[in-house]
């Protein structure tokens, strides 16, 4: 009899436990009763010590075909003392339960930025739903709502824009992407300072002033724009175009990009950049420290707008000392950027570091601001021109002609 | 597989028992603990207590060797005295016990930090403690059989997420290594031992275990598959999200799982691991229960722990539900009282006892 009797109570509670009891089990809901938020926006209020949270989900709305089916933002903002409070109140506003798990992108406005990351995002690191995977970005000049409601288009919503974007960052190398995992790596240690990927508001396509005056909504396009530069946690600055990917060049995250030099007559030529490696090699002689920057890298010509034959070896190898010029004064002025501020947004202090474990104790202790500025830092570029495409020579040169 | 005495378990058996308890504290607290104390040198603490391990297993070998057929409380009595063997028995009895009270309150708590943070904890420690209940009435012998079958899945699942996690891991989070991080290693190894030690508790039931002799060959194999799967581990967490944040997580290799991007199609496979979880608190909560029950069994010379299974699970669901607080006073007290004591009990205690026993000539 007894033993009937636990079984039955073994086979009730996991009937409970398994299929649910709403009010026991409060966490359980229905899939089309969650709203997937996949980008968020995060601002400082305009009440003293108060934050902002824009969300923004997706929803589509099913057709019969797939012309019929409709895909609509759903935004919306909310006011806290804290993160989390704001994030509460959604739900007093939206009709579907918030679900932090499928998060894609944190939009971090300027003045937020400028207020301190920590405050921001320690609300989407402690979470249970949220990951560390999410990638943040810093909105410059505006605040990110207003990038939100600005990107935000009839066809493609914040996040599907933010990805194509990001899916494209090693084209030019200006910028690339990073999820908060990294982020808080940064932030954790002393030696390090923290840099983000940003993005600017361009407005650019006539066609929506037209369209704009005719009474439609004025978009805007999404562009990478470098990196937001962070000191003790706080937004000071911004690396834009050459200076961040000189920054990319040290941090070894340079995928492609491109290169303009000009040949002996001041022609134009674009060298893609096709692979490179990046070394950082700390060496202490006599309690000496001084770093050497090795960059290894390879283009190929992809546009000349000259008739010259720029494809003999002498001509080459002019080529290759221009393009390693571009190299060595983009990392430099990287370099010059992050002395200067006292930020080693360069990674200098975890290569000593990692080469220097125990000579490292005697430079950990302020390191951003007295050794890292002191430090003789001595960048070395060899680059190499591997090919053209379907066209060698110029077009009209005739040099490819037997006479 | 079924060991011929229908009362008693192999030696594999329960050195796989030994592996399956320790899974579960070993997901939570392995990379977490050497993260702290190691920091990115972390992964190196595993090697630093496999002697200790080792050492372990001579010792077993060493007091059960004359005495084969003898349980923990037997041994006590023959080595110490009747008196001061039931005193130990005692002390034994209360110890485990917490730790079993903690291990309940962890399985829930760990539930609900993670996966149903709106649920009360009383639901997950009631199925649990009714489930643990109904299979120890079974015996040991089937709770050994189903971790046979077990352990191939816990298995499966760890290298399965370990090897998702291969392309997260960066070297640079787990270097550079010097002389200054030997301190700290075995500081950190120490976390890693308390949990290892839990091999000498499976022993206290050392009369319901066959080939006992065996236990240096048999175990050594067991051993160094842990150090392997303890190493995969803190390097998986570390070197996918660095010490700095293992350290600060309570659920450290979950953390790393969640991470989990691999081929842009296979990912949040923590669902997994929590079930594999689960699995494993449900083992060391019946094993260490029936450890418990074993002792009492020795300390009153009864006949039979059946009785008593009932109103001990509902001792321990009350004594799981006022262990602590929260969570944090759970850490302090799992950090603070029980690494130092598991050594204690589980290696420094034993080893005490077998030079008394060469001594005394008992062992």
């Amino acid at each position: 009899m007894m033993k009937k009797i636990m079984r039955l109570i073994t086979v009730c509670l996991m009937i409970i436990h398994i299929s649910g009891c709403e009010k026991i089990i409060r966490e359980r809901a229905e899939i089309e009763e969650h709203l997937f938020i996949r980008t968020v926006g995060l601002d400082k209020a305009d009440h003293e010590d108060c934050v902002n949270m824009t969300i923004i989900s997706k929803i589509v709305e099913a057709g019969a075909t797939a012309e019929a089916t409709r895909k609509q933002a759903y935004i919306v903002t909310e006011e806290g003392r804290t993160l989390f409070e704001a994030n509460r109140k959604f739900n007093a506003v939206a009709s579907k339960d918030v679900f932090w798990g499928h998060l894609q992108y944190i939009i971090i406005g300027e003045a937020a930025a400028k207020e301190g990351l920590s405050k921001y995002l320690d609300f989407i690191i402690r979470d249970h739903e949220t990951r560390l995977t999410p990638n943040v970005l810093i909105v410059r000049g505006v605040t990110a709502r207003e990038a939100i409601e600005k990107i935000n288009t009839k066809e493609f919503i914040v996040s599907d824009r933010l990805k194509s974007l990001f899916e494209n960052h090693d084209e030019l190398s200006i910028s690339e992407d990073m999820v908060l995992a990294e982020i808080i790596h940064l932030m954790d240690h002393d030696y390090t300072s923290v840099y983000i990927p940003c993005i600017q508001l361009v407005h650019r396509t006539p066609w929506e002033e037209i369209m704009e005056e005719l009474g439609g909504k004025k978009e805007y396009d999404p562009m990478l724009a470098g990196y937001a530069v962070f000191k003790e946690g706080k937004l000071i600055g911004y690396l834009t175009e050459h200076l961040s990917r000189g920054l990319n060049w040290v941090n070894d995250k340079v995928e492609g990009g491109v290169i303009v030099v000009e040949d002996d007559r001041g022609n134009q030529i674009s060298l893609e950049i096709i692979d490179a490696k990046v070394k950082k090699i700390p060496k202490i002689k006599e309690d000496n420290l001084s770093i050497i920057i090795e960059v290894e890298m390879s283009s190929n010509i992809v546009d000349y707008e000259g008739k010259e034959d720029i494809f003999k070896e002498e001509a080459l190898k002019d080529l290759e000392n221009k393009q390693e010029k571009v190299i060595s004064e983009e990392i430099e002025k990287a370099i010059e950027y992050a002395k200067e501020n006292g930020v080693d947004i360069l990674g200098i202090g975890d290569a000593v570091f990692h080469k220097y474990p125990v000579e490292w104790n005697a430079y950990k202790d302020n390191w951003q601001e007295d050794a890292f500025k002191e430090v003789p830092i001595r960048v070395s570029v060899k680059s190499k021109i591997n090919r053209s495409y379907v066209i060698k020579e110029a077009i009209g040169s005739q040099s490819g002609v037997k006479k | 597989m079924l060991a011929p005495d229908r009362e008693k378990i192999s030696l594999k058996q329960a050195l796989f028992l030994f592996l399956t308890a320790v899974y579960t504290p070993a997901v939570r607290l392995a990379a977490n603990y050497t993260a702290i104390e190691a920091n990115h040198a972390g992964w190196l603490c595993p090697l630093a207590s496999f002697p200790v391990l080792v050492i372990l297993l001579w010792l077993i070998k060493s007091i059960y060797m004359k005495h084969k057929t003898a349980s923990f409380s037997d041994l006590l009595n023959i080595i110490l005295g009747k008196l001061a063997g039931k005193i130990v028995l005692m002390i034994y009895i209360v110890y485990i016990t917490l730790l079993l009270a903690l291990y309940v309150r962890y399985y829930a708590e760990r539930l609900v930090t993670s996966t149903y943070p709106g649920i009360k904890i009383q639901l997950f420690m009631v199925v649990m403690l009714v489930m643990v209940a109904y299979i120890l009435r079974k015996g040991i012998v089937i709770i050994a059989r189903m971790n046979e079958i077990i352990i191939i899945f816990l298995t499966f699942v760890f290298f399965l997420l370990f090897i998702f996690l291969m392309p997260e891991i960066e070297i640079n989070k787990l270097t550079p290594i010097s002389y200054m991080d030997i301190l700290p290693v075995m500081k950190g190894s120490l976390g890693i031992t308390a949990l290892w030690i839990y091999i000498f508790f499976i022993f206290i039931f050392s009369d319901r275990i066959m080939e006992k002799d065996k236990v240096m060959d048999k175990g050594l194999g067991i051993s160094v598959f842990l150090l392997l799967v303890t190493l995969f581990l803190i390097i998986s967490s570390i070197g996918s999200l660095g010490a700095s944040i293992i350290s600060r997580t309570p659920l450290s290799f979950y953390a790393a799982v969640r991470q989990v991007k691999a081929f842009g199609i296979f990912e949040r496979l923590e669902s997994i691991l929590v079930t594999s979880w689960v699995i494993s608190d449900f083992i060391i909560i019946s094993v260490f229960t029936f450890i418990i029950l074993e002792m009492v069994k020795g300390l009153f010379n009864l006949s039979h722990i059946k009785p008593l299974i009932n109103i001990f699970i509902l001792f321990i669901y009350v004594l799981s539900l006022y262990i602590s607080k929260n969570i944090f006073e759970l850490q302090t007290y799992s950090s603070a009282f029980a690494v130092p004591a598991n050594i204690f009990f589980g290696f420094i205690f034993p080893l005490i006892l077998l030079l008394i026993g060469k001594i005394r000539r008992k062992v």
